[in-house]
This record gives C-alpha cells, sequence and structure tokens, in this order.
C-alpha cells in the first residue's frame, strides 16, 4: 500500500483528494502549508507528494526549497497541482522541479493515472520530465507567455 | 679810393648792346618807326637788321592788341611816364607768338627834347608757360581736392544719414556725433560732447568684454560687435557696431570712428525666439514627463490587470475543483449504504457553486457600480438586530479558522433608514478580509457607535496589516498589497466596498500597521436622505 501525502490548504479540495485516495487503496497524509507538509514528509517518507502551488503563509515554493535540501525528501516523486499563480516564472521553476503537474480542476481518471506515473518514475529510478503539463488553456494560463 | 673807371666809348656801348642776345634792345622814333637793332631782337623776333629797319613796331603787335590800339598807349605812356612796362603776347616774323616784357624808356636830349624811345624786350614765353602750367596744375589740383573733399563729404553724409555714427578722441571722450546717435541714446549733442563714451554703457556686456574691445581697437584694429546700450531715459537699444581707429604717421591711433546700426528690434526678436524656445522646451519637458508618467501608470494597471487576471483564474478553478472532485466521489457513491456520504458531497457541490456564484457578482456588481447601476433602496430596520444576523452569518468562515467575534453596541437604539443590502455587502466584504487576512485563532473587534446623526461601525482585526506603501493605494481597482502575494483575492473588494459607502452617502477610512492589524471604519448617516434614494417598505421587500 503505498503512501501519498497530500498538501493542500483549500479543506474541499483536501478532503475530497483524500477521500478519492483512500477510496483508490492509499495510504493518506495530509497537511494544510508547506511547512507542515515538509515535516510529515521527512517523518513518514511517503512514496508520493501531492502538493499545492499556491497556499498561505508556506507555499509550494517553500516547500520545495525545503525538499531540495533534504536527501530523504528530495527522491520523493512529486506531483504540483494549481489553479494558476501570479508568477508564471515561478510556476515554471516549480514545475521543473517537480515529477509531474496537474491543472486544477482535474477530473479523478487524470489525477490517479498522474499518481501512477509518478510511482513508476519512482521504481524506475528516472527522472522522467513532467508529460502531462496541460498548457493549452489560453485564457488564464500565464505559461504561455 | 674809389676806383675811376674811364667812361666806355660810343663803339663800346653799341657793342654791347648790339651783341647782347637774351634781350631785344632797339630804339624806335618817337613815331614808333624801328631806327636801330640788336642780336638779341633777331633772335626773339626773327627779324634781321636789314629787314627791320625803318618798319612801324606796331607789326610785333597781335591783331587784338593793334584793334585795341595798345601799341599807342604804351607809346602815349611812356611819353608822359617816362617809362612803361608792358607784358604781352608779340607776333614773330615767321608769324608765331611769344610773351614778352616790354620796357619803354623816353629818350630825351639834353634839351629835353624826344628823341625817341628805347624798347627792351624779353621772352618771357617760357615763363610764362610754366606760370601757366603751374595755375593749370594749381586750378587742376583745386579741383581733385575740391572733388575729393566733395566725395568725403558725400560718404560722411552718407554715412551720417544712414548709420548712428559718433567719433571720440583717443582717450574714448566724445567728439562727435551725428543726428542718428542723438535720435537713438535720446541725448542732445551738447549733453554728449565732451562726455565719456561710457555715458551710455548699460552694464549688460561683462568688464572682459570691454576690454578685449579696447585692446582690439587700441592696437589699431577694427572692432566689430553687437553692443546694448542704455539711452538718456534708461530705456536700452541694441547696436551692430563697427569702431574704427584712424592712426597718426606713428601708427598710433588718435581717434576712434564708431559707426552703428540699430538692432533692437532684431535683438528683440531673437530674445522673444528665445523665450518662446525656451518656453516650448519647458513645455516639451513637462508634456514628456507627463507622458512618461502617463505611461508609468498604463503600465502598472497593466501588471495589475495581469495579475488580476491570473488571480480571477484562481478564484474560479478553486471552486471547480472541489465540484468536479465532488461529482467524481458522487459518481462512487451509488450504493443506498453511501447515502451520507453522497449527501456531503452533493452540498458540498452546491456550496462550491454558490461561492462560484458570489465572485461572479463580485465582478458584475463591480460593473454595475462603474456605470452607476446601482440603485439604493433604504429602509428602516434596526441596526443591532442587523449586525447579529450578520455575524452569524460569519460563524461558518470563523470556525474554519477557528476565530472569534468580539461585537460591541453603542449604536443609534432607534430605527435607521439605509440600503440594508448594500450595507450588508460592504460588512460581510470587510469582516471577510478580516477572517482572511488573520492567522487563525485570532480575534475580530466590530463596535457600533453613533455621533450626531452618524453611525460608526469598526472592524478590526490582528492580521498581517497593510504595509506603508500600499496604504495609499488600497481602494485602487485590482489593488493588492505585496503581502498577500499567496492569500487569495481580486483585489475588487474594497473597491466595491467604497463605491457602495458613497452610495450609502458615507466614508471608509483605515488604521493599518504591518504584523499588527488594521481596524476599518465605515461611517453612514442615520438617516440617508430620501429623496436620494428609494424608500421601501419593509412588508415587500424581497432580501
Amino acid at each position: 500500500m503505498e503512501k501519498i501525502l497530500i498538501i493542500e490548504d483549500n479543506a474541499e479540495i483536501r478532503e475530497n483528494t483524500e477521500e478519492l485516495l483512500l477510496l483508490n487503496n492509499y495510504t493518506v497524509l495530509v497537511a494544510e502549508n508547506g511547512r507542515a507538509g515538509f515535516e510529515l514528509a521527512k517523518s513518514y517518507q511517503p512514496d508520493l507528494i501531492l502538493c499545492d502551488m499556491m497556499m498561505p503563509e508556506t507555499d509550494g515554493s517553500f516547500f520545495l526549497k525545503l525538499a531540495k535540501e533534504d536527501d530523504t525528501v528530495r527522491n520523493i516523486p512529486l506531483i504540483f497541482f494549481s489553479a494558476g499563480s501570479f508568477c508564471p516564472e515561478v510556476q515554471r521553476n516549480l514545475i521543473k522541479g517537480a515529477n509531474e503537474y496537474l491543472q486544477k480542476p482535474f477530473t479523478k481518471e487524470e489525477l490517479l493515472i498522474t499518481i501512477k506515473k509518478g510511482l513508476d518514475t519512482k521504481n524506475s529510478n528516472v527522472n522522467v520530465t513532467p508529460s502531462s503539463v496541460d498548457l493549452s488553456n489560453e485564457n488564464d494560463n500565464m505559461l504561455m507567455k | 679810393m674809389i676806383k675811376e673807371y674811364p667812361q666806355i666809348d660810343q663803339a663800346s656801348y653799341r657793342l654791347l648792346v648790339e651783341n647782347v642776345k637774351d634781350y631785344a634792345i632797339f630804339m624806335i622814333d618817337p613815331d614808333g618807326y624801328i631806327i636801330s637793332w640788336n642780336k638779341g631782337a633777331e633772335q626773339i623776333k626773327g627779324y634781321t637788321e636789314s629787314e627791320i629797319i625803318g618798319k612801324h613796331f606796331s607789326i610785333f603787335y597781335t591783331k587784338e592788341d593793334f584793334k585795341n590800339r595798345h601799341h599807342e598807349q604804351n607809346l602815349k605812356m611812356a611819353k608822359e611816364l617816362g617809362k612803361v612796362e608792358d607784358e604781352g603776347w608779340r607776333v614773330r616774323k615767321d608769324g608765331s607768338v611769344f610773351w614778352a616784357n616790354v620796357v619803354f624808356t623816353a629818350l630825351k636830349d639834353s634839351r629835353g627834347k624826344l628823341i625817341g624811345f628805347g624798347k627792351v624786350t624779353r621772352d618771357m614765353t617760357r615763363r610764362r608757360k610754366a606760370e601757366e602750367e603751374i595755375k593749370r596744375l594749381n586750378s587742376e589740383l583745386r579741383v581733385q581736392l575740391q572733388r575729393s573733399k566733395s566725395e568725403v563729404l558725400d560718404y560722411r553724409h552718407a554715412i551720417d544719414e544712414a548709420s548712428i555714427v559718433a567719433i571720440t578722441d583717443q582717450k574714448g571722450v566724445i567728439k562727435y556725433v551725428n543726428d542718428n546717435f542723438c535720435k537713438i541714446s535720446k541725448y542732445g549733442k551738447e549733453e554728449l560732447i565732451g562726455q565719456d563714451h561710457r555715458i551710455i554703457n548699460s552694464g549688460y556686456h561683462s568688464k572682459a568684454f570691454f576690454r578685449d574691445l579696447w585692446e582690439t581697437i587700441t592696437t589699431g584694429k577694427v572692432w566689430r560687435g553687437e553692443l546694448k546700450n542704455k539711452a538718456k531715459d534708461g530705456s536700452f537699444y541694441w547696436v551692430d557696431t563697427t569702431i574704427i581707429p584712424f592712426l597718426d604717421e606713428n601708427e598710433q591711433p588718435y581717434q576712434y570712428l564708431a559707426i552703428r546700426s540699430d538692432i533692437t528690434q532684431r535683438k528683440l526678436a531673437e530674445e522673444q525666439i528665445t523665450r518662446i524656445n525656451e518656453g516650448l522646451e519647458k513645455k516639451i519637458r513637462e508634456r514628456t514627463l507627463e507622458l512618461t508618467e502617463a505611461l508609468e501608470r498604463e503600465k502598472e494597471l497593466s501588471e495589475l490587470k495581469s495579475r488580476f487576471v491570473s488571480m480571477a483564474s484562481h478564484e474560479f478553478r478553486t471552486p471547480l475543483s472541489a465540484i468536479l472532485s465532488s461529482v467524481g466521489l458522487v459518481e462512487h457513491y451509488i450504493d443506498p449504504e453511501h447515502d451520507e456520504k453522497r449527501r456531503k458531497h452533493i452540498e458540498r457541490i452546491k456550496s462550491s457553486v454558490r461561492n462560484l456564484t458570489d465572485i461572479l457578482n463580485n465582478f458584475l456588481s463591480l460593473d454595475k457600480l462603474e456605470q452607476g447601476k446601482v440603485e439604493v433602496k433604504s429602509i428602516n430596520f434596526n441596526l443591532h438586530e442587523f449586525m447579529e444576523d450578520i455575524i452569524e452569518e460569519m460563524d461558518g468562515m470563523l470556525q474554519k479558522k477557528k476565530q472569534q467575534i468580539r461585537y460591541m453596541y453603542n449604536g443609534p437604539p432607534e430605527e435607521v433608514l439605509q440600503d440594508k443590502k448594500i450595507l450588508r455587502n460592504v460588512l460581510l466584504n470587510l469582516l471577510s478580509n478580516a477572517v482572511k487576512y488573520s492567522p487563525e485563532e485570532k480575534e475580530i473587534y466590530i463596535t457600533v457607535d453613533k455621533k450626531g446623526e452618524k453611525v460608526f461601525i469598526s472592524i478590526r482585526d490582528e492580521g498581517i496589516g497593510i504595509p506603508l506603501e500600499a496604504q495609499k493605494d488600497m481602494f485602487s481597482k485590482f489593488f493588492r498589497a505585496n503581502n498577500t502575494i499567496n492569500i487569495q483575492g481580486t483585489g475588487l473588494g474594497l473597491n466595491i466596498v467604497k463605491k457602495y459607502v458613497e452610495l450609502l452617502e458615507g466614508d471608509i477610512y483605515f488604521l493599518s500597521k504591518e504584523n499588527e492589524g488594521s481596524t476599518f471604519t465605515v461611517e453612514f448617516p442615520a438617516r440617508i436622505n430620501a429623496d436620494s434614494s428609494q424608500v421601501i417598505n419593509p412588508d415587500i421587500s424581497n432580501i
């Protein structure tokens, strides 16, 4: 049973995602911000981390920085998800630091497939560049600027 | 001892007379007939002795003189006076004339009887020619001189007429000025002559300027330049000036001639052009600054809009995400045993939809407000009860962050007349800000006061506060202070709130310190002007 850590400040999304993963036989840990998430990651060494980019106080960047500096956490497969952010560059950099990226809203199928991909990465020990990046949305996605 | 010379004899006299070659010495009888001749006479007059003896001496006279009986006059005068000297043209044998100086001497014997006349004639032609030449030359010179003088006078006249002229001595004292000078300087001639030329100094030019001028002209060189001078009445004029030194035989200046022309108009025009140019340049600088500032503002606004758009997308995507994930779970919970879970998620979906709708309405109300399409509908209501309702509405939000409200009412006990809907929007907005920007477990203080006809509602939080540099822009559209980067928000809230408060005929302001918290105060009249709003009968109002 693989362990997945969810770092997300929005209660509904956090709870719903937790519920979905539990139904799919994953063990789930949850945190509300980057700092708490890092503490959990370090303590419990999940097999995969799902992390929101935009959270108050300590966000996705904060988490990524701590993660990269820690030998035990840095190699855990990381999936960022986001509802868009202020700085496309920040977003781009974050995505580079992760294994996968999901844009909200995502269907449960998208989530589960992406998680599988992330876990396979860990198993095959190869760092794959994100393949599920959805950059085609014109209206709000600043990545394409 | 006086030596006695022997008297010479007649023969010697004869020799003397006959042989003198430069003078014609001969005798004529009392009637004028030639009775003797000498070599000189032959040379001068051309006749030999044999040709001339016995002829009348009048043949020597010109036709004119003969007609005028000049010869007779001479004889007559000689007879009466004893001697006569005459100068005139005489005719030679070959017909040519010569200028003669003739002396007639009456010869009388011992008894006083006239025996004839002695004539001594000198050829003065050369001398006369020379004299005539001199006269002619003199005459020519006089004419030339006259012409030169005339020309010089013409030049001088021309300059005097056309230009402003002054002559100073080598020390700079004015010796002469023309009328034009007087006209432009407004001094009379007598006020200028004998004065130092500095009388017309305006003080415009530097000492170095004049030093250079003097150095130029005292070394004999012509100076050319533009001078600003002062007239008698204190007014100024500009002149294009040429100063010419007049040099003596030692090449030293003994006087200076200054020829000037009035360029005051041109200078004034130049000054005006310079002023206009400077004015234009200043305007251009100002305009450029304006444009630069406007561009800056445009850029800022554009950036804010971008931020807003990306933030707005986040605002939409979050509830959509909740909806989609809840839908996914509802699909799973089809069995009756999952009834509760299904209902929970359906509720969640509804709540998210409401959330989305609120956000949408926020955007739309801003547009309505900006277009002036919001109607103010006032109603009489109890403010205290109203406040308690609001606090209850906030309960859900407060619980999530474990926050609490401390409420104190010192407002009007009687009913107030205001737009309840708008006031509700305002307060909910301010309160959700207080919740959003405060950490968990913090308290939020609400106080209602009354002063005169005005109601004051203040909401104080102990949250992140507003940085000083952001405070002036807090009510601007799309604006978000830079300490809110990670907190969701569209930047529209306070902009909308301010516009709403104005509709209530009120005002809104705040006090804040970063990391300590903020206090927002809304004030409004307890009874809004009934004319400017619709008063609603509470029975038919639909809130």
